[in-house]
């Protein structure tokens, strides 16, 4: 695989992003041009489903396959012996797939899966362990050009069932011994119940033998060949349906050809950039296979360039001799973990030596601290630029913000710079950007490949809740950005409640409420209750016509409108109509005060100095009183 | 027709040379008297004559010719004679047919001239007089009718007026094809022709001001109704009284409360006029702009721009006129009001009806004022009479001038309204602004103007705007201008201090702060644990409030914490004048910073006092920063409404119930805030029950000897016991016959223990308005500690106090310069 040079310096850096950003559409057909294609496209992309960051289609006809990228170009390119997957133990590594190895497997499977009757375009859900069976399935679904849906061992079976009619799912691959047994036993018997086949692949520990016996035919004699199939760029390579913030599941689409070459991208940028390029590097993902990340780092972002997956458990219990067991090897060794890992890494940690240090950590899912990244500057990793604050989300298809491994890209503390190609701003609540250091929304003005098409069945949806009105994508993620372009991340601006036992974004509520042709802006806020759990408050501005408009009509109306499209999301117990949003100077809704307005909290009016429209929050107090 | 031709030869001559131009220009005139000549005598001879489409090409290019060669003063001046001229020729020619067409667009002034169709025009005045007429073809019919006093006023009986007019004259209702309206006070909109609609009538049961021609539109929807079709008369109104399209500077006066608008002017003629001055350039309206200063009854002046009136003075505040005074200077109009010699009734009268000539000369008839001149007025009359034209004059013209503003790039003013006739008046404009051509076009034009309006609907249906939308958008683009205006910029009044001012109150305190920050260096505080919403507003605000910031910050403690308030209350982490200092422990990265030298103030955050002083104590004393028998304690300075000047408590919040030695270092702290404060000899009263030493009082044996300690003192005056009376008012204080220094002007309080300081303190804040700085004072370094019950200026005045504290125990040499570090540099 050939890496071409990165840049190294901040300058060069942002001078190369801006070129890839003003020219987006050159700077992905080379980025494209990396992967194999059966078909190859002619452009990168065309915006014929409308303007937007969400119009763009990528790489349109082109044809290709995922798991041919990811294995066979490997084994034909004469890496054939190299590791694709090294599975750990609690010490030791207990079994080693080369590519060679891997596709062979993965023939096997897939073989499996077509002979149930699996084809094209088929979604096939998958709950599986993290070991070397669930990249083998990922891989083998893909083989066939069928979509990959995992699942989650924490969704309850009621959910997961949703999900498995949501997507349409022609066939669940499992294992039965892993936990949570029980839900794993009722899916298997709804999956029964409905006509699915089931596939056992019957190994939950990490060194077994998985799909033992699975596609090869009944005489014992070796699987046929499956030859990959060919797809779309624009096939959907799996749906991922995130288990928060909404009552329904939902389920994100990710097309094969952009979502491919976006990872591959970050892949590169992130984990090779500082290192002689042609070293392949191994990866550790602290996350459930179910979750993007994995999906993305511990899957085919390693796969498709080339590197080492590790199925191994995350080194919190007993870090000292999990990171040692995990770095006994020559390969540069990569560990992708949360936050919370690293307090419980922090509980039991004794100083490594050099040579078990990480050649690289990177921090994903909640927000980290800078101290606790120069922690792991100081003791986990190689060095203090080699740790990367990795930004995702399951919109984003994968890490398209970070700090990045040089020294001059990385600022201790900092979300990091935009990848190469992705178009991120700061803005305020009307979509203008905000100026240095300002506090904002990270948005992303333009589209790019990795980012989610749509919600499956849901396309409307997917563009309220996402793109804001100035047509930017949002990300719900407050943050600055410095003078050497730096994002530091400063807050989450959406609030996920616990309502009547449903998870609740507000920004999801808040999205249903400006649906509404009368209503110019509404805030959703969550007070904090007792047992009974979190209660609604809304805040709703009317457009200016409405202004003379009885008030409890104009809520009915709005129940009513809101009662249609929420289906199961709680309904705000209170309406309050605010000519305005309270805003401080720079426009942002003042949700704090709102929260203490909310909870009748008559001295919200005293110091008020810092808004924009005190008299907005005057009236608001009078109202109350 | 050599005259005419001749002239705009000599004209042309003049814009192209500029060499012996007053030759040029005395020809000119020469040949401009010819021109006239030989107009009139065409007029008289055969009136019609003018509307030869021959002859008016000529005129046409005279006056072309004349407005290119705008650089000399005399070209201007014969421009504007010379388009006053032809518009008073054509005036008369066929009942003003021909100037109607001019106020047309150029394919509805063809069909006009072919074969107008009738229109009634309605204008209602103030009774008893009502104006209706009527444009059959060819001609204009007009007559007014008259109300008998003491019968009823309203639209039936004005209608049946009407209509009784319209039989005598051989007029049927059912050939109408269109009335056209004065309008009247309905809601503003911008100017054009509209369609008459029902949320007209609605809006004018509520008028804006009740006036006469608020009738027009219900006797016009009425009348439309005694039609056979009353669907085929379209009905119109045409540039009322409360057009408004001024732009958003002209809203705004000098009193935030009071706003502007467009509305009160005769918008009718001053567009009407503007058309007219356009037509007779041969150019579109849109590119000409003019002033048009309309004089009557009441005198507005517009300006259009762009074919808007962006600006305008209205009828009741700018120029005088014969029945209004126009603009008041207020200090002597408050003074008469204060004085009852004016009633805000009178006030009222002077500004609608009474004022302008009524009151200077007692009549409202400029001819009779100038013929008097003649008639035996003496020798003083004659001379105010002067006085009054070229008061009225000079008013006219700066009203003008005011408004051509040279950005407008204004072509012509135009004096129009019955006043306008007045040579004397005119006369005096014409001197003052030789600046443009001024044409002068006495009288109105609002029956051509009205009926012109409805002739453009009939003509072309589209053009007619949207009573409704227009209203909507108006209002709500006032709205939107009216919150702009609104816009609080500063919430607490922030006044222009001078340097070097004795610092009497907290606003002063923060102003010196400034400057001295401003004049030597910006000192960092460090915030322990500054997760607290409290202190990162206070951060925020020390520096976007004075004329200068006041410092930088450290924000010390967990870094989630601290980025989620100040995202929500916009404070920009710049890592220069506010950074971030992530940790789990922010006391001791807190005195780290202080000992590193990034730091030099400690100000109060999340942690409790105890905590932060405990921590900073240690510190100091470890470092050899606090003496030994240094003292920490807390004075408050109170700024009291009613005093001239600052009061510094202490201890109100630290030591609980202090001995001597104690009070002795309290005291010492408190002078250096006062000496701090530029108080030269600081006055301190030691507070008791009583001013005489009572052995069952304890508080006053101890403030006896405390006195005793600072009797020697050349610095500061120390007396006590002292009643607080005693201290704080020098009436008591003589009453008592006290006879000490102190005597009720006290500067420093030292209070006998925390209850009395602390139930003082209180009082003055909750009870008298006072606003209150704290600093707790640990030896020599002053620390910052505004608690959540202090308004927002008392947190700013907090901060302001104990910055200005460091920075003059630095320039005393007391604690180090931060000169050998990198110092945090003040931009």
């Amino acid at each position: 695989m050939n890496f071409s040079a990165f840049p190294t310096h901040l300058k060069e850096y942002r001078e190369q992003h801006r070129a890839s950003v003003e020219q987006r559409a050159a700077f992905w057909e080379g980025e494209g041009r990396r992967l194999l294609w059966r078909t190859p496209f002619t452009a990168a992309q065309d915006d014929t489903g409308g303007p937007g960051p969400t119009g763009a289609r990528w790489f349109p006809d082109g044809r290709l396959n995922a798991c041919e990228n990811a294995v066979d170009r490997h084994v034909a390119e004469g890496r054939g012996e190299q590791t694709a997957i090294v599975e750990l133990g609690d010490g030791e590594v207990v079994r080693t797939y080369s590519y060679s190895q891997l596709g062979a497997r993965v023939n096997q499977v897939a073989a499996g899966l077509e002979d149930l009757g699996i084809r094209a375009g088929d979604p096939v859900a998958i709950l599986l362990p993290d070991n070397a069976s669930c990249v083998i399935a990922h891989l083998a679904v893909a083989r066939l050009g069928a979509v990959a849906v995992p699942l989650s061992k924490r969704f309850s079976a009621a959910f997961s069932e949703r999900i498995l009619e949501d997507a349409r799912a022609r066939a669940f691959v499992t294992c039965r011994d892993m936990c949570p047994q029980k839900v794993v036993e009722a899916l298997v018997t709804w999956s029964k119940d409905h006509g699915l086949p089931v596939v056992d692949a019957g190994c939950k520990a990490v060194g077994g033998e998985p799909f033992a016996g699975f596609g090869i035919p009944a005489s014992g004699a070796s699987p046929r060949e499956v030859a990959p199939v060919p797809v779309d760029a624009e096939a959907p390579l799996f749906y991922m349906y995130p288990g928060s913030g909404a009552a329904a599941p939902r389920g994100y689409v990710y097309a094969t050809g952009g979502w491919l070459t976006q990872v591959l991208v970050s892949q590169r940028l992130l984990f090779h950039s500082g290192l002689t390029p042609d070293r392949p590097v191994r990866m550790l993902v602290g996350a459930e296979p179910s979750a993007l990340i994995y999906v993305a780092y511990n899957l085919w972002g390693p796969l498709l360039a080339g590197d080492v997956c590790v199925c191994a458990p995350v080194p919190d219990v007993d870090p000292n001799a999990r990171i040692t067991a995990l770095t006994n090897t020559t390969d540069p060794v990569i560990l992708l973990i949360t936050p919370h890992h690293i307090t419980k890494i922090r509980e039991h940690f004794s100083a490594l030596p050099a040579e078990h240090r990480l050649h690289l950590v990177g921090v994903f899912g909640d927000a980290v601290t800078p101290r606790h990244l120069r922690w792991i500057g100081e003791e986990l990793a190689s060095d203090v630029s080699h740790v990367l604050n990795l930004w995702t989300s399951a919109q984003a298809g994968c890490s398209v913000v970070s700090t990045l491994a040089l020294p001059e890209l990385c600022r201790t503390g900092a979300l990091g710079l935009p990848l190469l190609g992705v178009a991120a701003q700061v803005v305020n609540d009307f979509g203008r950007p905000c100026g240095t250091n300002e506090s904002g929304q990270l948005v992303f003005t333009g589209g790019f490949p990795g980012l989610a098409r749509t919600i499956l069945g849901q396309p409307e949806r997917f563009r309220q809740l996402h793109l804001n009105a100035a047509g930017q994508f949002q990300t719900n993620d407050g943050v600055r950005q410095d003078s050497e372009g730096f994002f530091w991340y400063m807050k989450r601006l959406d609030d996920v409640m616990k309502v009547e036992g449903h998870s609740v974004s507000t920004s999801e509520l808040e999205s249903i409420l400006q649906a509404h042709p009368d209503v110019r802006e509404a805030t959703v806020i969550g007070v904090e209750g007792g047992e009974a759990g979190d209660t609604l408050v809304a805040f709703v501005a009317p457009r200016e016509q409405r202004d003379h408009e009885d008030p409890t009509g104009f809520e009915k109306r709005l129940r009513a409108f809101f009662d249609e499209r929420a289906g199961e999301l709680a309904m705000p117990v209170r309406f309050n109509f605010v000519r305005e949003m309270p805003r401080t100077r720079s426009g942002k809704v003042e949700r704090r005060l709102l929260h203490r307005i909310a909870q009748n909290d008559l001295t919200a009016a005293e110091d008020l100095g810092h808004l924009a429209n005190p008299d907005v929050v005057q009236d608001l107090v009078k109202k109350g009183r | 027709m050599t005259a005419f031709s001749r002239f705009a030869d000599a004209v042309a001559e003049l814009g192209r040379t500029q060499i012996a131009a007053s030759v040029g220009d005395r020809q000119a005139q020469v040949l401009f008297a010819d021109w006239s000549r030989e107009l009139e005598d065409l007029v008289l001879e055969d009136p019609v004559a003018l509307a030869d489409p021959g002859i008016r090409a000529q005129l046409q290019s005279a006056v072309a010719g004349l407005a290119s060669a705008q650089g000399s003063p005399v070209a201007r001046m014969l421009l504007g004679e010379m388009i006053s001229a032809l518009l008073d020729a054509e005036r008369d020619v066929q009942d003003g047919r021909l100037v109607m067409e001019r106020r047309l667009p150029a394919p509805a002034a063809h069909s006009a001239g072919a074969e107008p169709p009738p229109i009634l025009g309605i204008n209602p005045a103030p009774p008893p007089t009502k104006v209706p007429w009527s444009v059959a073809p060819n001609k204009t019919r007009e007559s007014e009718g008259h109300i008998p006093p003491g019968d009823p006023d309203g639209a039936d009986a004005r209608n049946e007026g009407i209509l009784r007019w319209m039989q005598e004259n051989g007029l049927l209702l059912n050939d109408l094809a269109g009335i056209a309206c004065r309008g009247g006070f309905i809601q503003p909109v911008p100017s054009g022709t509209y369609r008459v609609v029902p949320e007209m009538l609605a809006d004018l049961e509520q008028p804006i001001i009740s006036h006469a021609s608020n009738l027009s539109i219900g006797m016009a929807v009425r009348l439309s109704q005694l039609a056979a079709n009353p669907g085929k008369i379209l009905i119109t109104m045409t540039d009322p009284v409360v057009c408004d399209e001024v732009d958003t500077v002209e809203r705004v006066t000098g009193a935030v409360k009071l706003k502007r608008d467009g509305v009160g002017a005769h918008y009718l003629n001053h567009k009407a006029v503007w058309r007219l001055v356009a037509s007779v350039l041969g150019q579109p309206p849109e590119q000409v702009n003019v002033v048009s200063a309309h004089i009557g009854g009441g005198s507005s002046v517009a300006v259009h721009e762009g074919g808007r009136v962006t600006a305008v003075s209205n009828a009741f505040s700018g120029i005088p006129s014969a029945n209004r005074a126009g603009r008041l200077d207020l200090p002597p109009l408050l003074a008469a009001l204060d004085r009852d010699e004016l009633t805000s009734k009178e006030l009222r009268g002077l500004v609608f009806s009474s004022g302008g000539l009524l009151s200077l000369a007692g009549t409202n008839d400029f001819r009779a004022l100038v013929n008097f001149v003649q008639q035996g007025a003496t020798e003083d009359q004659a001379r105010k009479i002067q006085l009054i034209l070229d008061f009225f004059g000079r008013q006219i013209a700066a009203n003008v001038l005011q408004l051509a503003l040279a950005e407008r790039r204004v072509f012509a003013a135009v004096l129009t309204g019955g006043l306008a006739r007045s040579e004397e008046i005119a006369s005096r404009v014409r001197n003052h602004l030789g600046y443009f051509p001024l044409v002068r076009v006495p009288g109105s034009f609002e029956h051509e103007a009205l009926a012109a309006g409805t002739l453009c609907g009939l003509q072309s249906p589209q053009t007619l705007k949207n009573y409704v939308r227009e209203r909507d958008l108006l209002a709500d683009r006032r709205r939107a201008e009216n919150r702009l205006i609104d816009t609080t910029i500063f919430a607490e009044v922030i006044r222009y201090r001078k340097h070097g001012q004795p610092i009497t109150s907290l606003d002063d305190l923060l102003a010196s702060t400034c400057i001295k920050v401003k004049e030597t260096f910006m000192p960092t505080v460090a915030i322990f644990g500054a997760d607290n919403e409290e202190a990162i507003l206070a951060a925020k605000k020390a520096n976007e409030q004075g004329q200068y910031k006041l410092a930088n910050f450290r924000l010390v403690g967990d870094y989630a914490a601290i980025s989620k308030i100040a995202y929500d209350y916009d404070l920009v982490i710049d890592d220069a004048n506010y950074v971030i200092d992530d940790t789990d422990n922010a006391l001791v990265r807190g005195v780290e910073l202080m000992d590193e030298g990034k730091a030099h103030i400690v100000m109060k955050g999340s942690y409790k006092t105890e905590e932060i002083l405990r921590a900073v104590f240690k510190y100091l004393k470890g470092s050899g920063r606090l003496q030994p028998g240094q003292l920490i304690s807390h004075c408050v300075v109170m700024d009291i409404p009613k005093r001239n000047k600052l009061l510094i408590i202490s201890d109100a919040a630290v030591n609980t119930y202090p001995d001597k030695n104690k009070k002795i270092q309290i005291l010492e702290n408190a002078l250096k805030v006062a000496a701090n404060l530029r108080i030269p000899k600081p006055k301190v009263g030691i507070i008791s029950a009583i001013e005489s030493v009572n052995k069952s009082i304890e508080s006053s044996i101890e403030a006896a000897e405390l006195a005793a300690v600072f009797a020697d003192r050349t610095d500061c005056i120390v007396e006590g016991p002292l009643s607080l009376d005693v201290a704080m008012d020098p009436a008591i204080a003589h009453e008592k016959k006290y006879k000490g220094q102190v005597a009720g002007t006290a500067d420093v309080l030292i209070m006998p223990d925390i209850d009395a300081g602390n139930v003082l303190y209180k009082t003055l804040t909750t009870q008298s308005g006072a606003v209150c700085a704290g600093v707790i004072l640990l030896g020599d370094m002053p620390m910052i500690l505004t608690s959540r019950g202090d308004s927002a200026r008392s947190k700013l005045a907090s901060m302001a106090l104990s910055i200005n504290m460091y920075l003059d125990l630095v320039s005393r040499g007391v604690l180090p310069a931060p000169g050998a570090l990198p110092a945090p540099s003040g931009e």
